[in-house]
Order: structure tokens, then sequence, then C-alpha cells
């Protein structure tokens, strides 16, 4: 973290100097505290509290959590569909933006113009994606119209079916967040040692080898990266859902996100959402962890 | 997702690593020899076809990847009756461009769209000015404790923005602040994220310079005026583009926080309620999402040259 | 370094002219003394006008007062009411609907006869019943500006072009099936199915004469006679396939939509949207009729929409005074002249009619002088709306076939019900 590479100073100078970076730091320590640290700790507070929106709050001990885990028949299902989209979306998205931002290399003509283009879903408010999407997937709309005038083959309600709406949830996220991996992966690709490469190719490696045994390992750090920032997004994924499936049908593709926005601001119980909140936190937590846990394996820094 | 963009993902302290974040000036010549192999090496011919077959696949790709912007801009010029239709067509019996124009009149679109760029540059421009001086006092000024509580800020990281908007929600209704332009702003805007990216910049400028002025009898505040704010444009412009796609795609915590939507809606929420009361205009719905697109495109555009260079920085965004 | 500053000046300038604009109107709703705030929901650019044109006339009543107009779009209007309540923000004089009231009475202050008076209310010159529109349990939250209900309709020139027969007054189930059915074909369904609450539910009812919730406010969803009626409807989508499945949960207003962009020949939807239906953007012919009857007589819900007065009000006469005015003889005779929706005021109600075209005049009047000849009030839960939220996801399961509807309702029953 420090690098103390000052030369040592007077004592009078070095007080002058921690006073006035007091001057320079406090405004964010003070926004941090009470718009972060704040929160936070009422969030644990809120957590142990039966906390309506309006009216008497009560202290509950562990009833939320308890409420939560037994008598909360959407609680379980929003877990099980923040991972299941996790799971898909995750992989998925990194795998191909990272072939995209392999295939998009210093020879392809036009590749700043092709860079923009994949960029701009990543930074489209998401609402706007959702409803190009929602549109394609309508069973009057393109993607249907298509296959029925191409193929003659009449293809499901994609928004209406529990396992078909899941899949068309994780595809317009992928597609949405294909720009923001590539960029990632490009930054890197361009960063690899070009001697590296070289004495590869002059040892005759090519083509899908050379990409596996050369290009893959010497940019693990940011796949790494990528992974970690992708799942992360995936765990707190609230607006696909919400306006591209209604989270429907039934329950099949409502996030946990979601679940605490309901709880919170359609039926009211924010100590309960403040729980499923924390829980979700403790998620993140743990997959992070584990992920940097097993990141020795496989993640190669050049240090 | 939306709101998380600006308090922006988990970076732990190792990621610094990870973000492999070299000196600028290492990365530009790596780039340049790049450039200088791609325009000099001799090519064979299995290489040439390969090329030409390179580009077709990725061309191809780019066109299905862009294909459902495209029939959204079409679909924005059709009348709403001919937007599903079968076989589906690309231009409907008439191209309608007014539809661009009654957009405004549907709605109070236009408020939507000022309200956003509103918060969204007033948001940057407060990011801007805590990340900057937080980051000089964390990467360049020397006081006791400074790694501790360097280390407190980095930890804020990994809390996602979905965890507190339930309690930050309390913490306006106990400042009065919900449904106002600061509940919009401010919340979200001391994350320690810029704060981070701006050390790790400052850390990249050379001592001796400051150490020049310190000489001449500048003081910190000077210095960072005068010596680290020039010399840290790009960096700068980097955190405020982010910042700004972060703000103004931001979703959730707007719908929360906004009450009344005709007088404090930012563009998200416009578009989300105004696809519900325009549930069957299609037409009107695509050429509102379309009209969305524009200024976040443009800026993209403009900056395309430093989106690289921002993203392995730190891999910061807006999603 | 010269573009930036230029740059930065122009950002900070743009930001203070925004704020300049835009400083003083997040004052919140109750407080301040003589501003009093009306908060209700609008949709389209033309739904506020019509709000706007009315706030105009309260303030030409009340001069000394300044009265200043909310909206949120009717799909976000209750959650952020919630909101409102929370933060000490609901506006003095606030919108309710009928069916909506029974999870929001915390907010609202209990209206007394006195209260009435000072609103200049006098109780004999609103329709039968009309002050219940906005009771819960015996209590007067609030007074309708509005009365509805559920009405069928239909694409005249659809019906014409299939030979399908045309709905009418005192037609019964079998009459809408074979309507529905006949006016099925490749290119348009012959009903478009429900998912907002008072959509889906208003058939089942009418078929089964009895409402999801008893009298008393206990929750009734697996009343047998319900379960039935119900089970047909979704069957409407998936064993006779005279409507088309609904694409997506968060399609809130499917059939209706369906219907009124040409896409369906009948759907069921209340009398607000009656001149918007005839007024439809495709331009086909609209038509309408009461819900057809069943064995038991065809039950309808009166429904209605009006203006309570928050509970923590500062000023509670003034918005009294308000609501009175907005809810004056000239006020609502506003409202049914330009057809926006069918008043609760006795005298303004005839003005509704004129409004319409002649052509359409007979027709409208027709059905619902029917339709409101048959209604009982909508008995709610204290849980309505949350019921409702659960439910119309699942609705889209039970459209595509994955769920029936009785489980549905059975799992709604065992989670809402205790």
């Amino acid at each position: 973290m420090s690098n103390g590479t000052h030369t040592p100073r007077r004592g009078a100078l070095a007080k002058s100097e921690s006073r006035q970076a007091l001057g320079f730091v406090s405004p964010a320590l003070a926004g941090l505290a009470l718009f972060t640290f704040v929160p936070v700790a009422l969030s644990i507070v809120m957590g142990f509290f039966d906390w309506p929106t309006v009216g008497e709050k009560t202290f509950v001990g562990f009833d939320n959590y308890v409420k939560l885990f037994t008598d909360s028949p959407d609680f379980w299902p929003a877990l099980r569909n923040t991972f299941v989209f996790a799971l898909l979306y995750v992989p998925i998205s990194v795998v191909m933006s990272y072939l995209l931002a392999l295939s998009l290399h210093s020879r392809i003509r036009g590749r700043g113009a092709l860079r923009v283009l994949f960029f701009i879903p990543v930074v489209t408010p998401m609402v706007a994606n959702v409803l190009v999407w929602k549109m394609l997937l309508q069973p009057q709309g393109l993607v249907n119209g298509l296959s029925q005038t191409w193929f003659g083959i009449e293809l499901p309600n994609f928004l209406a079916d529990p396992q078909w709406a899941m899949m068309m949830v994780v595809m317009m996220s992928v597609w949405q967040g294909l720009g923001y991996n590539m960029l990632i992966f490009s930054a890197a690709l361009e960063q690899l040692p070009e001697s590296v490469v070289e004495a590869a190719r002059i040892d005759g490696a090519t083509g899908l080898r050379m990409t596996w045994k050369i290009t893959v390992p010497l940019t693990s750090p940011s796949i790494f990266f990528a992974s970690i920032m992708t799942m992360i997004s995936a765990m707190q994924v609230f607006v696909q859902p919400q306006m591209l499936t209604g989270g429907g049908p039934g329950n099949a593709t409502q996030p946990i996100v979601q679940f605490i926005y309901n709880q919170g601001f359609k039926f009211q119980e924010l100590g309960l959402a403040a729980a499923a909140a924390w829980i979700l936190f403790a998620i993140i937590i743990a997959m992070t962890a584990a992920q940097f846990g097993a990141q020795k394996k496989w993640v190669h820094y050049e240090h | 997702m939306s709101t998380s963009t600006i308090t922006a993902p988990a970076a732990p302290a190792d990621d610094t690593r990870a973000v492999t974040m070299p000196p600028a000036r290492k990365r530009r010549r790596g780039k340049e020899d790049q450039e200088k192999v791609a325009g000099h090496a001799p090519m064979t011919r299995p290489e040439k076809v390969r090329l030409v077959f390179a580009h077709i696949g990725v061309y191809i790709a780019a066109a299905i990847f862009l294909a459902p912007l495209v029939y959204a801009f079409f679909s924005a010029m059709k009348p709403n009756q001919e937007i599903f239709s079968m076989p589906p067509t690309l231009i409907a019996s008439e191209v309608r461009w007014t539809n661009f124009i009654d957009v405004f009149s549907y709605g109070p679109f236009l408020t939507y769209i000022g309200n956003s760029f509103f918060v969204a540059i007033a948001g940057t421009l407060v990011v801007l000015a805590v990340s900057t001086m937080a980051g000089y006092a964390f990467g360049r000024l020397r006081w006791k404790g400074r790694d501790a509580v360097f280390v407190l800020f980095l930890a804020t990281l990994m809390v996602p923005a979905e965890v507190i908007v339930i309690p930050m929600f309390i913490v306006m209704q106990w400042f009065g602040w919900v449904d106002t332009y600061q509940a919009l702003i401010f919340p979200f805007a001391f994350t320690a994220f810029g704060t981070f990216l701006m050390r790790q910049f400052f850390r990249g400028i050379p001592f001796e310079l400051e150490e020049a002025a310190r000489v001449d009898g500048a003081g910190p505040i000077r210095t960072f005026l005068q010596i680290i704010l020039p010399l840290s444009k790009s960096g700068v412009a980097v955190l405020a583009v982010f910042t700004f796609l972060g703000f103004w795609n931001s979703y959730l915590w707007p719908l929360i926080v906004t009450v009344d939507y005709a007088a404090h809606g930012t563009l998200p929420i416009g578009l989300a309620s105004f696809s519900g009361l325009t549930g069957t205009r299609w037409d009107l719905q695509m050429a509102a999402a379309i009209i969305s697109m524009i200024p976040t495109t443009v800026l993209v555009i403009a900056l395309q040259k430093h989106l690289v260079k921002g993203i392995s920085m730190a891999g910061l965004g807006g999603r | 370094m010269k573009k930036m500053h230029i740059a930065a000046a122009l950002t900070a300038s743009a930001a203070l002219v925004l704020t300049g604009c835009s400083a003083g109107g997040t004052d919140a709703g109750s407080a301040g003394g003589d501003k009093i705030v009306v908060d209700m929901w609008a949709g389209s650019q033309d739904d506020t006008a019509a709000l706007e044109a009315q706030v105009a006339i309260a303030q030409k009543a009340n001069p000394d007062l300044k009265i200043e107009l909310r909206t949120a779009p009717w799909g976000d209007f209750f959650t952020k009411l919630t909101t409102n309540m929370a933060s000490g923000n609901m506006a003095c004089v606030t919108g309710m609907n009928s069916g909506m009231l029974s999870s929001y009475t915390a907010g609202f202050a209990q209206l007394t006869d006195e209260d009435l008076a000072t609103a200049g209310i006098v109780t004999d010159e609103f329709a039968d019943g009309a002050l219940e529109i906005l009771s819960n349990k015996g209590d007067v939250y609030g007074v309708p500006f509005d009365m509805a209900t559920m009405l069928t309709y239909y694409n005249a020139d659809m019906l014409a072009e299939t030979g399908a027969p045309v709905p009418a007054d005192g037609w019964t189930f079998d009459d809408f099936e074979a309507t529905a059915k006949a006016a099925t074909t490749d290119q348009h369904a012959g009903f478009g199915i429900g998912m907002g609450g008072f959509q889906w539910q208003a058939l089942p009812i009418a078929k089964a004469g009895v409402q999801p919730v008893k009298q008393d406010g206990t929750l009734d969803l697996t009343n047998p006679a319900f379960v039935d009626a119900a089970t047909w409807y979704g069957e409407l989508v998936t064993e006779q396939k005279v409507a088309l499945p609904v694409s997506s949960a968060s399609d809130t207003g499917w059939g209706e939509n369906q219907y009124s962009s040409g896409m369906a020949a009948m759907a069921v939807d209340g009398t607000w949207n009656a001149v918007g239906y005839l007024d439809n953007d495709p331009g086909f012919t609209a038509g309408m009729a009461p819900l057809p009857a069943g064995a038991n007589g065809s039950l309808g819900l009166v429904l209605g929409s009006g203006f309570g007065i928050a509970q923590d009000c500062d000023n509670k006469e003034a918005a009294l005074k308000v609501l009175g005015s907005l809810l004056s003889v000239e006020s609502q005779d506003y409202i049914a002249s330009s057809g926006r929706s069918y008043p609760a005021r006795v005298s303004s109600q005839p003005l509704y009619f004129e409004s319409l075209p002649a052509e359409f005049r007979d027709q409208v009047e027709a059905a619902f002088e029917s339709a409101f000849s048959n209604v009982q009030g909508q008995y709610v839960t204290d849980n309505w709306s949350k019921i409702d939220t659960f439910v119309q996801p699942q609705l889209v399961s039970v459209y595509n076939g994955q769920e029936s509807m009785e489980n549905v309702l059975k799992t709604a029953q065992s989670q809402f019900g205790k």
C-alpha cells in the first residue's frame, strides 16, 4: 500500500502537512461516514426489527432471518434464480467477450469503430436495452417472426416460459455487457509483452494452441478481474428481470434484489428487506473470497 | 445493477495487481510496438487469407450484435400497427420520423432528459472534487494513520449499493431528502472508488516535480491545483466519464427515492414509466429508447481513445 | 488546459442554471401554511392536462391558497404513496382508488360528517353508494370523483369481418364463448386475457356470482364457485384458445393492450377507459356491453377513485376546502363533459353521455345503465394489494399452461389468508 519514498522532513512541516491532508480528505471521509457507514450500520439494526414503512418499529431479534429461510415462499426461489443467472451469465459473458477481444486484434480494420459499437449497449440506460429486447421477444416480434417466415418454426413464448424466460434474461444481459469485458480484455491483450508472443510464434505456436498456451495464461489476471466484477454485478441483477419478465412467470426469474425491492417498497417490510440484503452481502463476500482463494491455481502474475 | 456502477464493485486491495496498472508511458510504448508489427511484419499468403476470414467473421458478429438496435431504430419510425407484422419488415408502409417528436408530447420526456443531465453533471462534479482531493491526501501527502484510513476506504468498496439502498432510504427520510435532487446526487457520490482511482493515478506522477514546487514555497493546496491536477487530466477525464455514465444509467436508487416523476424523474425512470403508460405504443417506446441512447453514445464516440485506457486503469464502468 | 477550464465553467454554469430552475420545488407536501399539494395518478400528458384543469377550478375557488399538483403513473403511484407516507411527504389531498384503499388507510384521515360539511360536500348530491367507494370497515376516507365498473369492449369491425355475434345487454357466458370463438382467426384473437386485478377477476366474479373476499374482509380465493369460474377464465387461453397467452409478467395491461392495438376482438376493462377505446389509435369501431351473465346473474363491482386527506396534513381545513372544490359541480361537470370519467355527482352524470359522439351515445348509456344496475361494493382484505402482486406473475404461468389456476389460488389463499 504505502511506499514512503519521501525524504524525511522536519517535524513542523510534517505537522502542517498532516493538517492539510485532513482538510483534503475530510469531505470524502464525511461523505463516506454519512452515506456508507451509517447505512451499513443501520441496515444491520433494521434486520433485527419489524420495520414497516409507516408505523411502530418493534425489535424482533432473528425473526426476520428465520422468516426468510422458513416462511417466505419467494426467498429461496429468489436465491436460486440469482445463482442460476450468475452461473449462466458469468462464464458466457467472460468467454464471449474474451473471444471477441481476441478477434478484434490490431490487424482488423476499423477496430476502433467496432469497439465503440460493441460498447453502445454498455453505456445505454439498461431500461432502453430491455425495451428493445422485449419488443424482439414478443410472440409476434422479430425473433419468432423470422423463425416462422424463414423456417416455419413456431418458437416458444420466450418471456412467459420459466426456463426460456431465464435464458432470455441471460442472453440479453450477455449482449448488454459484452462490450465492457471486451474492453478489459482488449486492454490486457494490448499489454502482452510482444517479445513473449514473438518468441512463441518463432517456436511454431499458432492459432488456438498459441492462444490457449500463451495468451490466456498471460492475461489471466484480467480474466480473473473480469470474472469477479461480472460475478458481483450478476449477483445484483435487477433491471433486466424487473422490466423484461417482471420476475415471472410466477417467480421463475425473480432475483434477490427484486425480492428485496418488493419486500421493502411494495410490501412495506423494510426490516425483512434489510435482512435479505445482508444475506446477499454475505454471499457476495463469500464468493469473492472463494475466487481469491482459487486464483492461485490459475492466475499468473508477472511479478 | 444500475446504482452499483457508482459504488463500483469490489476492487479489494489485491486487485491493484489484477488490474495491472502499468505506468501510462510503458503501455503506450507497448501499443506502438504492436502497431509497428501490424504495419511492417510481412504476411504470408495463408496469413492473408486468414485475415480476410477474420474480417468476415468479426463483421458478421458485429452485424448480429447490432441487429437489435438497428431493428429498434427502424421500428421507431413505423406506424404502431405495423410494429408486429408477419413476416417482419424493416421499413413499414410509411416512414414516420414524427415519432421522435411525438415522444416529447406524450409524457414529460424533456424533463426526464433535463433531470438526467443535471443529476449526472452535478454528481460528476461532486465526485471529481471529493475524489481528487482525497486521492491527493492518500497518494501524495504523508500523515499519521493514512494507510489505516485508506484500507478502511477500500473495505467499503465491498459493499454493493443494493445492500444499502434500504437504509439509505431511511437516512434520506431523516434528512427530509426524499424526492429531491440532493437525494439523487449525494448518496452515491462519496464512494471510495473515485478516491482509489485518483490515488493510483497521482502516485504515478514523479515526486520530484512536487518537491521542486515545495522548494519554491508552494503549499499542498497550490501544488495540488497547479501541479498535480494539470498533470492528471486524463485520469480525471476517465473518472468523469464513468461517473457520468453511472449517474446517467442509474435505475434502482432513483426508482426508490423519486416520488414525483414529473418533477425529479430521471431518464431511466421516465423510460420505464413511459413504457407503462404507452403500453400499446411500441413505436413511441422505441423512439424514446433510441433517443435515450444518443447522449452516451456520443460521449463514447468522442472519448473512444480513452476508453481502453480508462478500462485498463481500473476496470470500472457503467453497467 | 484552456479547453478544460471552459468545459468546467460550462458544466458548472449549466448546473447552476438547472438548480436555479428547480430550487423550491422540493418542499414537502403536507407542510407549509397555505400550500396544498394534490397528488394523483396520471399517465399521458392528456391525463395531466385534465387534472390541471380541475386544479385550476379548485384554485379559482380558493384564491388564498396555493394549490400544487403532483402526479405519478398508475403503476407507480401506490408504491410512491408508501414512500410518501413513510417520509412525511404525503400530499394533503391524495388520490385513492376503491380497490387499493385497504392497504393505505393508515395514511388517510377519517372524514367525519363535520369534515364533509367543511368541504362543502352534500352526500345526497352524489350517486347512491358513492360514499362507500372510498370507505373501509364503515369509515369514510375519501370522496370519489368517479364511479366505475367493468365492461366488455369489442372491436365491431373484427366481429363483422368474422361474422361473430355482437355482445349485447343480457348476453350470457355461452354467448361470450361463441363470440370469442367466432372472432378468433390466425390474424387476431377473440379475447384479450387480463392481467390486472380488476381486469382478470371481472369475468370470474360475474360468472361465479361471488367475490374472492367475504364481506367481513376475509380472503375467500378458494371459494369453489370462484375457483371454477377462474379456472374457466384461464382455459380461455389454454383450452378454448380464444386468447393469446401473455408474453411476460411485466405486461400488466396485456389484454387491454391487445384489444386497443387491434389484436384481440374483445377485452374486459373499466368504464374509465370507455372514451379512450372509442377513440382508439388504430381507428377501429369500438363497442361495449355489460359483462355476460352466468347462472347467478351478472355480478359486477362498483369501483371508483377519489380524493382523501392525509392524516398528518397540517392544514386540514384548507385541504378539505380544496377537496370540496375538486368535487364541486363545476369540476365534476368538467370531467363529465370532457368524457374522461363517469362522475360520482348525480347532476353531472348526463353530461358524460352528452359528451360522446352521437353514434355511440345510446349504446354507451345503455351499457352503463345496465352494468351499474347489477353492482356490489368491492370487498377487500387489508393485504389486498400484496395478493395482487403475488397473483399477477403467477397468471402468466396459468395462461401458458404451466400451472393450474386452482393451485395459484390455493397457494395465495394459504399464504395471505391467515
